[in-house]
Formats: C-alpha cells, sequence, structure tokens
C-alpha cells in the first residue's frame, strides 16, 4: 500500500480544542485572565522544556487539558463502502506570476473529484479543568457547558470538496471533581473532567480528475421508489431553455431509444401521466385503460387523431428542432413511437482511422470501461481483434512511467508501448498491433456527434463530457406535434 | 541516733515546670542559636487577610474593608480564601529542613510534581517575635539557597523557589526536657501559579534592585527598578532626571509571573492552536470563492457581455467599504468597459451548507453599503451592510434580486474583549452566533433616562437599584 497521511484525527483535535480557547476567570480584584489550554498527554521532554527545564519554575493554574480518551468504529452509520461520490469543479483562474494565489474573475481548470465512502467512527475527547478553587471552576463551567445545546457544531476544513468536514460534539458525561468527599485533600488542584462524543469520518484520499465524463448512460430511469427520475441535469447539464412555447404540447416527455431493433426508432412517454390526465379531462378513460394513459386517445383530443404525416418536432439546446413521424404502440399504447428523420439527427463526425486506407467514420463500436473490460480476453486473443475495432473509454488507463503496463491494452507482441496511456473519454481503435488513440478529448472539436453501434444511440462531445445527444426529458415547450401538415 | 530528712521542704527534683523557667529559657536560647548557626534563610511572606471577592459584599462573602485579619474567610459557602492578601514586606527567619531527593512524577501536564513536600522546623519565639504570629497555613515561602540559576531562559534571573505552607504542627524533635516545645514543622508544597497568590505573583521579579520612588535627581544604573505613577520601570541605560516612560532608558519591570510561571508558555501554545484551528477552518461552511460559476444564457451558451462605454464609473469596494485597486494600484471600478466579457453569474453553482459568503461568484467587483449605488448596470453587485447577515444583491436590469446571505462566521469562541489591541487574541474576529449575541454583548440601552447595560445576569436583571 503507497503512503498516506492527511492528519484527519490530528485536525479534529486541533478543532476540538479550539472550542476551550477564549474563556477566562475573573480574581476578585477584577483581573481577568485567559485560561491556556493544552494537550494533555504531553512528552516528557516538552514538559521540561516548558519548565525551563527547572524545578523552580511554577506551573499554572487554571487550565483546559485535552486527550482522545477512545476512538472506535460507528457501526450504526455505516453504509455502502464501494460508493463513489463526483463533483464536478470549475476553478477560477489564478495569476501564477503572483508570488501569492490571487483569482482572477476568468475560468481556470476544471476538474472532476471522485471521493470514496468514508469509515464512520465516534471520537471521544476529554477535557480535563484543572482549578485551584471551587469559585473559579465554576467560573469556567459556566462559560463552557452553555456552548452544548444540545451539541456544538465544528469543521475540520472550509473545503467544499471535505464531505468529512462536519462533526458535532455532544457532551456525554462531567465528572465534577478528582478529590474524594470529605476534603482531606493532600493538593490545591482540582480536576474536573468533561467527556465529549464526536461522530466523525475517516476518509481515503480523493481522485481529482480532468472534469469530463458521461453523465448520462441511463440504465434505469426509474428510482426505487417508482418515480421517474429528474433527468435535467443529466441531459442537458442544468440548462433550462425556454424556448418559445408550443401550446399543443404542454406535458414533459420523455424520448429513449426503443428497443424493437431499428436505428431511428425511439420510444416517447409521458413523465407525468396523472397530468395530462387532469389537464384534459380524460380520468374516464384513464379509469378503465388499465391506468394506462393511451396515446390515441391524447392525440384525439388535442387534434382529433393523426396520420402516417404527422410530426413530432424535438427542439434542442441550439435552437435546432429533431422532426420524427410517429405511430402509437400497438402492443402498449403508452408508448409513442417516433423515428426520426435521419436528415434532422445530427450528422455523425467523422473521425480518419488510424490505419491507412480505411475510411472515416463517426461511429464507434462500444463504450467500455478499461478496468473492467479486457479486449484480448475477449476477442481471444491480440491477433484476433478486428482491425479497426473503436472504443471510448471511460476511464483512464495505462501509465506512461510503468513499462510494463495492463495486461487487457498491451501490443499484439506482449510489449507494453512508450507513453503508453489511454485517456478518459478519448477514442481507441486497434491498428493491427495496438491501440491508437484517434479522437483526443483535449483537442476534439465541440461538438463532435459518434454514435455507438452497439446500441445505436448518438453521443456528442460538448463541453468537455459526452452526453447523450438528443435523448432524454424534454421538458414543455421543448416539444410540439404537428398533427395536420 | 536516727538522723531524720523532711522532704516535705524540698524541692521536687522536676524539669518540667508549670512556668516557663530558666531552664526552658536556656534550652530556648540555645535551639534559636543553633538556627542562626545551621539554618537556612527563609524569606515569608506572610499571609495578613482574604480580599474582595469578585461577588462582591454579600452575605456569604463579607467584605471586610480595613480589617485584614488572617482569621478571617472570604467565603462561607465554599469555605476557601481565593483571593488573597500578602504583607508587601518580606520577613527573614531561619530554618531547617531535611534536604531529600525529588522523584519526578510528573502527572497529566508532565508538570504537576507529586512528591515535592518538604517539611521546615522553625524556632517557634523567633517567628512569633518576627512575624506577629506564628506561622500558618497560606504563608508563602521563599528558600534562596534554592535559587536556580541555570534555567533555560535568558540566564537574566535566577529563578526563585517558592513553597506554600499547608499545615503548622508542633515538632516532635522540638521538644526539650522541659516538655515545652520550641520548634515548629510547617508542612510544605511548592507553590503555582493560581489566583490565590495572585498577589505576590504580580509583584516585581527582581525585588532586590528596587530603589524606590523616582527620584530626578538620582542616578540610576541598568537593572534598577524603579516606580513611577504606580509602574514600575527597569533602567536599561544609565540615566539622571529622565522621566519614565522613555524606551531609551526605561522598560517596564517583569513581574514574578512572567519570569516564574509556565503560564506566557502556555499561552504561546494555546495561540499555537487557535492559529491552527483558524488555518484549517477560518470560518463555518464552505469556501466557494475559489470556484467559477459558468454564466449561461437561455440558449445554453455562456453568456458575454459586449460593452463599449466605461462611463460608469463606480468605485468598486469591499466588504468593509474600502476601495479596492488593482495590481498597478489603479482603483477598479464597477463599470462595464470594453474588456468585460462574461456576464456576471445570476446564481451560485456551488450551493449546500452554509456558502453564503456575501462575495459575489467569479471574483466579480461589488460594491458594499447601507444603500443600494444609483444608475447600477445590469450584473451589478452591492453587499448590503444593513442587513444581519450582510446580504448580497445582483442588479437583473430592472431590479435589485438576493444573491446571498454572508452566513459564514467564525468559529473561535472569542469576544470583544479577547481581540482589541492588547488583548490575548488581539486581530482575531470574535464569534458572532445567536448565542453569542447574548455573551459578547457590550451595549448599552437608555431607558427611562438611565443608562443599561443589555448583558445582564438572568437572576439580577430588572431588580431595583439604588438611584445614582
Amino acid at each position: 500500500m503507497d503512503f498516506f497521511y492527511d492528519g484527519q484525527i490530528r485536525r479534529y483535535v486541533t478543532q476540538f480544542m479550539r472550542i476551550f480557547i477564549g474563556f477566562k476567570y475573573e480574581a476578585g480584584d477584577g483581573e481577568q485572565r485567559s485560561v491556556p489550554v493544552m494537550y494533555g498527554d504531553m512528552s516528557r521532554q516538552v514538559a521540561n522544556i516548558i519548565k525551563e527545564n527547572s524545578e523552580n519554575k511554577m506551573p499554572s493554574v487554571p487550565r483546559v487539558a485535552c486527550y482522545i480518551s477512545s476512538l472506535e468504529m460507528d457501526t450504526t452509520r455505516l453504509s455502502d463502502a464501494t460508493f463513489t461520490s463526483k463533483m464536478h469543479i470549475r476553478e477560477r483562474k489564478w495569476d501564477t506570476d503572483s508570488s501569492e494565489v490571487v483569482y482572477t474573475g476568468e475560468q481556470g481548470a476544471n476538474y472532476t473529484v471522485e471521493r470514496l465512502m468514508p469509515t464512520p467512527f465516534k471520537l471521544r475527547m476529554k477535557a480535563d479543568i484543572w482549578s485551584s478553587n471551587t469559585d473559579q471552576k465554576l467560573q469556567l463551567l459556566e462559560q463552557i457547558l452553555v456552548l452544548f445545546n444540545p451539541a456544538l457544531e465544528i469543521q475540520t476544513t472550509d473545503n467544499y470538496i471535505d464531505w468529512t468536514s462536519l462533526s458535532s460534539i455532544y457532551l456525554s458525561t462531567l465528572n465534577f471533581t478528582s478529590r474524594t468527599i470529605p476534603a482531606g485533600t493532600d493538593s490545591d488542584i482540582d480536576v474536573c473532567t468533561v467527556e465529549f462524543e464526536m461522530p466523525v469520518w475517516i476518509s481515503p484520499p480523493a481522485k481529482v480528475k480532468k472534469l469530463g465524463i458521461i453523465q448520462t448512460i441511463i440504465a434505469n430511469i426509474f428510482t426505487e421508489d417508482g418515480d421517474v427520475q429528474s433527468l435535467e441535469e443529466a441531459v442537458y447539464n442544468e440548462r433550462k431553455g425556454n424556448a418559445q412555447v408550443n401550446v399543443n404540447a404542454r406535458y414533459p416527455i420523455l424520448l429513449f431509444k426503443s428497443n424493437n431493433g431499428q436505428d431511428y426508432d425511439y420510444d416517447v412517454t409521458l413523465v407525468d401521466p396523472w397530468q395530462a390526465v387532469v389537464d384534459m379531462g380524460l380520468e374516464k378513460e384513464y379509469k378503465t385503460g388499465n391506468k394506462k394513459l393511451d396515446w390515441n386517445v391524447i392525440l384525439e383530443k388535442l387534434a382529433g387523431g393523426w396520420t402516417a404525416s404527422s410530426y413530432v418536432y424535438f427542439k434542442q439546446p441550439n435552437g435546432y428542432e429533431m422532426a420524427a413521424t410517429f405511430a402509437v404502440n400497438p402492443v402498449d399504447p403508452s408508448i409513442l413511437v417516433v423515428t426520426f428523420d435521419q436528415d434532422t439527427i445530427p450528422t455523425n463526425t467523422s473521425i480518419d482511422s488510424s490505419i491507412s486506407g480505411v475510411a472515416a467514420r463517426g461511429t464507434i463500436d462500444a463504450i467500455i470501461d478499461p478496468f473492467k473490460f479486457n479486449p484480448i480476453d475477449h476477442w481471444g486473443g491480440a491477433s484476433s481483434i478486428p482491425e479497426g475495432t473503436r472504443y471510448l473509454l471511460l476511464e483512464t488507463i495505462g501509465d506512461p512511467n510503468n513499462t510494463d503496463g495492463p495486461e487487457g491494452w498491451k501490443g499484439s507482441d506482449g510489449s507494453t508501448q512508450t507513453s503508453y496511456e489511454l485517456v478518459e473519454n478519448s477514442i481507441v481503435e486497434w491498428d493491427g498491433s495496438k491501440w491508437v488513440e484517434i479522437f483526443d478529448p483535449d483537442n476534439a472539436d465541440d461538438p463532435t456527434y459518434i454514435q455507438n453501434l452497439k446500441t445505436g444511440i448518438q453521443y456528442k462531445w460538448t463541453d468537455g463530457q459526452w452526453l447523450k445527444s438528443f435523448e432524454g426529458e424534454y421538458d414543455s415547450g421543448m416539444w410540439r406535434l404537428d398533427l395536420n401538415p | 541516733m536516727q538522723k531524720t530528712v523532711n522532704t516535705s521542704t524540698m524541692p521536687r527534683l522536676s524539669l518540667y515546670r508549670p512556668e516557663k523557667g530558666n531552664d526552658y529559657k536556656f534550652i530556648d536560647k540555645t535551639a534559636w542559636e543553633m538556627f542562626q548557626v545551621g539554618g537556612t534563610d527563609v524569606l515569608v511572606h506572610k499571609y495578613i487577610g482574604p480580599d474582595t471577592a469578585i461577588q462582591g459584599n454579600t452575605p456569604s462573602t463579607p467584605e471586610y474593608t480595613g480589617d485584614d485579619n488572617p482569621f478571617n474567610i472570604q467565603d462561607m459557602l465554599f469555605l476557601e480564601n481565593r483571593d488573597r492578601k500578602y504583607d508587601p514586606d518580606v520577613y527573614m527567619l531561619r530554618g531547617v529542613y531535611n534536604v531529600t531527593d525529588i522523584d519526578f512524577n510528573l502527572s497529566q501536564f508532565g508538570l504537576f510534581l507529586q512528591n515535592d513536600t518538604i517539611f521546615i522546623t522553625f524556632h517557634i519565639n523567633d517567628t512569633v517575635e518576627k512575624l506577629g504570629r506564628k506561622i500558618m497555613s497560606g504563608d508563602v515561602i521563599e528558600l534562596p539557597h534554592l535559587k536556580d540559576e541555570y534555567a533555560l531562559n535568558d540566564l537574566q534571573f535566577a529563578l526563585k523557589r517558592f513553597y506554600v505552607i499547608e499545615e503548622v504542627n508542633r515538632a516532635a524533635e522540638g521538644f526539650s526536657v522541659t516538655w515545652y516545645p520550641h520548634l515548629y514543622r510547617a508542612k510544605c508544597k511548592p507553590l503555582v501559579d493560581a489566583q490565590e497568590y495572585k498577589q505576590i505573583l504580580d509583584g516585581i521579579a527582581d525585588a532586590e534592585n528596587f530603589k524606590g520612588a523616582y527620584n530626578a535627581q538620582s542616578t540610576y544604573f541598568p537593572d534598577d527598578i524603579i516606580e513611577f505613577g504606580g509602574v514600575k520601570y527597569t533602567v536599561i541605560k544609565q540615566v539622571t532626571g529622565v522621566e519614565p516612560p522613555n524606551t531609551e532608558y526605561y522598560r517596564i519591570a517583569d513581574t514574578l509571573r512572567e519570569v516564574s510561571s509556565t503560564y506566557e508558555k502556555e499561552m504561546q501554545i494555546t495561540q499555537a492552536i487557535l492559529d491552527q484551528a483558524e488555518e484549517d477552518a477560518p470560518k463555518s461552511g464552505y469556501d466557494t470563492t475559489k470556484f467559477y460559476t459558468l454564466q449561461e444564457d437561455e440558449e445554453g451558451n455562456t453568456e458575454l457581455v459586449t460593452a463599449d462605454s466605461d462611463d460608469l464609473l463606480i468605485p468598486s469596494t469591499d466588504e468593509n467599504g474600502n476601495p479596492l485597486f488593482d495590481e498597478n494600484g489603479e482603483q477598479i471600478y464597477m463599470a462595464a468597459t470594453a474588456d468585460t466579457v462574461y456576464r456576471s453569474p445570476e446564481g451560485d453553482a456551488y450551493t449546500g451548507y452554509l456558502t453564503g459568503d456575501g462575495v459575489p461568484g467569479n471574483g466579480a467587483p461589488f460594491s458594499s453599503g447601507i444603500a443600494f449605488p444609483l444608475n447600477p448596470m445590469e450584473g451589478q453587485f452591492a453587499l448590503r451592510t444593513d442587513y444581519l447577515p450582510n446580504r448580497l444583491f445582483r442588479f437583473n436590469g430592472t431590479r435589485w434580486v438576493k444573491m446571498e446571505d454572508n452566513v459564514r462566521m467564525t468559529m473561535s469562541n472569542l469576544g470583544g474583549s479577547d481581540t482589541l489591541d492588547g488583548a490575548t487574541f488581539e486581530g482575531k474576529d470574535e464569534r458572532q452566533t445567536q448565542k453569542t449575541s447574548f455573551i459578547n454583548n457590550d451595549k448599552t440601552n437608555t431607558i427611562a433616562g438611565k443608562d443599561i447595560k443589555e448583558k445582564q445576569s438572568l437572576s439580577k436583571a430588572l431588580r431595583p437599584k439604588a438611584d445614582e
């Protein structure tokens, strides 16, 4: 295991001690004196340095000493240990000429940060309050105890990325005195021990990557509860247009590839059928129709039916409309099967082949995760991989510094090539003996359209990420029906 | 003839006498002489009675004004004397004790010695004669022969050795054949820098060099200490006729606490911990100022500004209202100039718990004040400091729209008195939360013609007070 250390518990201890700093006691002459706060378990050598190496140096009191009393795993807060959260961050550009970091008003580097589920722990800490008399102890306790009602929030860092930085401190027990009553004390000094509990997280390092991901390879558009997921963010990257509203189609719809094997066929369903039912007064039909809203009924209601030449239009974020003819699915009338006019589908961008004599094409053979897909195994040997096979990679694989790269991605002679690295979001092609990058995401045209031959779905490269070209949710106003052209 | 002896007329043979006779006096003088010859000097800070408690004059903490008496008790409830008065004069006695090796059994902090208890014997009559009473618990003693000249300080001061007397009894070895005691045995523990001994520790460290009140005719030499205006100064350069304070000749004299207590070092450590904590998390919530928010138009494209005028020269200010300057020293204005390219963001892409900081996204310039600037342009920001927390607005072309509140606050538990100039945590921010608005509160309200402090204890608020 490679080394890593971020001082996470150290930061919790620091912030815990911070809450006790700033309290004072007042002597009879009115002078207020701040109380020192120190770590309780100091080394003997440092203790002697503080004493200036002299037995004549007087220790001061009152003071607060903090130390860890226990650290144990909090199994009640355990959750999916493999969960990875991704954040997309655009940084402001900063002036590298200056000796200190000065951020400008322009956009700088963009990142995707991957964070693995941290491990939950309970950190118990004690604060010993040393005092030389009872009234002094009460002065300090009264100031400190009002803070915990019921808990006090602390933060170990103000980094937006750090999802473990926030914690709360709960006061659990208070041992009022170290003396036994009746006193018969042998010491002037009395110790009040207050114990606190903090739910904390210990996290492995994050992955900081260049921004650029395919956000919407959607396996299931429904949540666990059966609700439709909000796809606005996924498909349109938070761009919500409000172009001219087409009054005859006021309901959000979903557009997804049909599974009927036809290249240009897509299914259209209503996001919220009940909204359409109520708006159009179709409650009766709805109830008798096995609780599925029939597109035939909708089209009848809207324009008295439809013909083979009726069109449905889907407005794209750039204002361009895609056109399709449609038919109601005879098996499931809640689905409208649309067939796109090929001319209105964005043309795939031709990507030149690395093999001489092979024509350029705007398609790929599959989207794969190079960590899970081994092309040599898949094809039964490197020599069996068809020349010209193209894959879009979801992750970066290989390392220029690693002379013996990943087995599955070696050349046909079994060797790792110099500077062998296949980067995330690139398209690679097998030239007969090795993988060659034919689409470099750093220097790509925006947008670049490609079609995945495995699924027939078209993707586009824009703003540093692969998005589905036109599939997803269309809000009201972003699609329209033209039933009688 | 038998001779008879009349025993009834002879004095009884007994070394004990009901009164202290010449035997006693002879032995006592001999013991005193032995202490003078074989004892060591013990400097005594005589406890003279309790001072005023912070509670003031209450039934359980009576004030003994003008009645310094060690018989008094300061706190009748907790039965403790927290604020003790000591005689400014130091009494010199002779004492004898067995020097033993100290086992450094360091306790939790590594600072409190557990076994350093010594038992010193004093001559009773000598003690009473010099102190005016017998030694008692609470008296502080200094043993000059235990001065440490080689501590890890700057070697300017030899650290003195102080003990406080815990118990006083008659010493068993101090009983003579007359059955009368001659010696007291005092159980002494090392002194700690505590509230009880404040008066001693507030005194000057180098009392031997104290030359009294400043005299314009006298010549003072380096390390002399003089008093002027109630303040004690150490002379750093030979001087005659120059009044303190004058940094060329004087500095404030070190107190005994500054020299002998670990307090200063401990506060440096505390300060370092606070600095580290503030560096890790300066304020609550999250810092998103270094992130970029892309402003998009309705089509989803990056929204640009086309401007060809720079006539809106409204000065840009920081959150405190101070004008902002660029790296060339030129003042920054709110105006859209020919250089302005991107539209300022309408919102913050980085949302979450406590991310509002009152600063516009992408480092856009803004003005601050208690009113909106006149003739604003679209995309201009203004921070209203009359809102608490301060509120940032953006002008959308027709009206000012709320963007965010500055909700990020410091998390150090400091009050206004801690952060003043010269205070322990000078320059840091005081904590501002709902709770601390009740604690860090020095407001005064004029109610019915009287100035009344807003912050009052629940138990004392609205109690009748004497007319002033």
